[in-house]
Parts: C-alpha cells; structure tokens; sequence
C-alpha cells in the first residue's frame, strides 16, 4: 500500500498499524507529533490506529522558532 | 525585581527569547545563557529519520525554561489548530503561541482567523497568547473569548523598527490592566524593549535583534539589562513631562545669592 509521509509518497507492505509504520522509518523513540489524514493521533492510539492505502501522515519534530 | 506567573507558573525573567536564525546552536545556546529568558519559543517542522529537530531539542531541554511552541507559517485558522494539538503532543504543554499570517508582506496576524483559533484552542484547554495587532477591539474580542495573555506587535516580525504605535500599545495597557501584556515582534534595539517596559507591559518577546546581532549572546545580555530597567522605571513612577524648565539644584544660599537678586 502506498501512504504519503510529509509529502513524498512510500510504498509498504500491508496490513500496518501507525506505530508500524513508525517503527520502520526509525522514527518510534523520536519526540514527535503524527497526523493521519490532517486529525492528530496522539502515541498513545499509535497501535490501534490502522492504516489504509492512500493514507496521508504529518509527522512533525522540535525545531527552531519565534 | 518582582517576577511574572503565567497560568500559575513563576517565570525567571520578563524576556521571551526566540531560537530561530542563530549562525549556529553553540551561538543558540550562548545567547540563552547570556539572557536566561523566563520564556523560550520554539516551533514545529516535518522530522525525519534524521532526527534534525531532535538534536535542537537536546539543546533547548538542557537549559530547563519552559518553552512557548508557535504556530509560525500558519496561514488559517484550520491548520493553526491542528498544528497547535500537534506542538501540545510534541512539547507536552497547552500554551501556545497562536500565529495566523494575514499578509505575506508584512506579516501581519489576521484578526479573523485568529479570533476564530483562539476560540477553538480554548475550548480545547489551550493557553493561547495570540500575536496580534495593537487593535482594541480585537484585542476585546480575544479577551472575551478567554484570552488572558495578548501579545500584541511592536511593528512587523523581524523589521526592528520598534514600537510603532506606543499609542495604541499604551491604550491596550491602560484598558486591560489585568491582562498580562506582552510586546512581540518588531522590536530591534535594547532601548525599544525598555520603552515597552516603561509603559507597563509585562515582558517583551524577541527573536531576530538577538540572532542576527553582531555578538548574540551580548547583545542578549544587553537586552536582559534593559527589560529589567524598564520595568523597575514603570514600578518607581515615571515623572509627567512638561514644556517648561524646572531647576533641579536649589537656588536658595546659592553662592552670591541676596534677596531681591531675581
């Protein structure tokens, strides 16, 4: 299945959960926000939310601001 | 000198710092140092499994002073709220610094979106401090809706012009006197944040005039220096100005003087 993250879309092997997703791009232990489909999913629902092919994630980090 | 509490939490310092566009993290943490701000602002990115914002946060959390997360680059009331739950997922706090662009030129918050986020944040159980213009109505409206911080500009984001309107700053002061008032944005010298000050605002929020300064972590400590003077000024009662002279050394037994010599 295809799932676009931060923009650029990657190919998976379904069926996935988020935290899956997560944990093969090395990103589980990181200090991050994900949003599936533009509605936040906090960690805590990582494991229970399945993903879908054509399925949008925003995963957003720390970074510098004013 | 007496210490601000915002949202029952006790900040060290009258000044917010920014952490954005330093030459470089060792200069980031060097102007922190300089500074001790009561305040750090910080914001959102797409991460990768680079961890680039990770790396940046190792900095930030080592320093331990409560972080401000923005919604800079925001454009709509919609998506400054989603990245709002998303800052409050990453950094684990409800404030937020609620930033909606109006207009790309000068940057200026639009006032609709931003009341209409604000709205939703609160509901959500967000601590908001909207940057905003100076406007009174706006500013009415936001309160109403449950604001008790506003961060109103000094002039545009990253201009250093200073106050351009201390009229309208000193309205919002004078009308809201126990709303927590904050100078954000605009502000380019140490001597435009003590202006900010002197007229009762309770801290001042800066980024650029400290990152792009010759020296950041001087001209952070130079700023340190003038918040803290402006406020004691506004404490100890700034005298009314007058048109005319006033002798400041008594003429009375003056050398030479004798009665009727004026």
């Amino acid at each position: 299945m295809k799932v676009v993250i931060n923009g650029t879309p990657k190919d998976f092997t379904a069926p996935l959960n988020l935290y899956d997703i997560l944990e093969q791009e090395d990103m589980i232990e990181m200090m991050i926000a994900v949003a599936r489909n533009n509605v936040v999913v906090p960690r805590d629902q990582w494991s229970d939310t399945p993903m879908e092919d054509g399925d949008s994630l925003e995963i957003l980090g720390p970074m510098q601001g004013g | 000198m007496d210490q601000l509490t915002l949202a029952g939490t006790q900040l060290s310092s009258r000044l917010f710092l920014g952490t954005a566009q330093y030459p470089s993290p060792d200069a980031l943490a060097k102007a922190i140092e300089a500074a001790q701000p009561g305040l750090l602002t910080v914001s959102l990115r797409r991460e990768s499994a680079a961890g680039k914002g990770q790396k940046f946060w190792e900095i930030i959390k080592g320093f331990n002073i409560p972080v401000l997360p923005n919604t800079a680059g925001c454009h709509s009331a919609q998506e400054a709220v989603t990245t709002a739950e998303m800052a409050r997922e990453v950094f684990g706090t409800n404030w937020i610094k609620l930033e909606v662009i109006g207009d790309d030129y000068t940057l200026q918050p639009d006032p609709f979106a931003l009341l209409d986020a604000a709205e939703t944040l609160i509901q959500k159980d967000f601590t908001v401090f909207p940057y905003m213009t100076d406007d009174l109505v706006l500013a009415e409206k936001l309160i109403a809706t449950g604001c008790h911080i506003l961060m109103p500009w000094g002039a545009p984001i990253g201009s250093g012009r200073g106050l351009n309107n201390p009229y309208a700053l000193k309205l919002l002061r004078e009308r809201f006197p126990e709303i927590t008032l904050v100078v954000d944005a605009g502000i380019g010298a140490p001597s435009h944040a003590a202006a900010a000050m002197e007229i009762g605002y309770d801290a001042v929020l800066l980024n650029t005039a400290v990152a792009k300064a010759g020296d950041p972590a001087a001209m952070a400590g130079a700023f340190s220096k003038a918040i803290e003077a402006g406020r004691a000024a506004y404490l100890s009662g700034i005298i009314a100005p007058q048109e005319s002279a006033t002798p400041s050394t008594p003429l009375i037994d003056k050398p030479l003087w004798h009665q009727g010599s004026f």
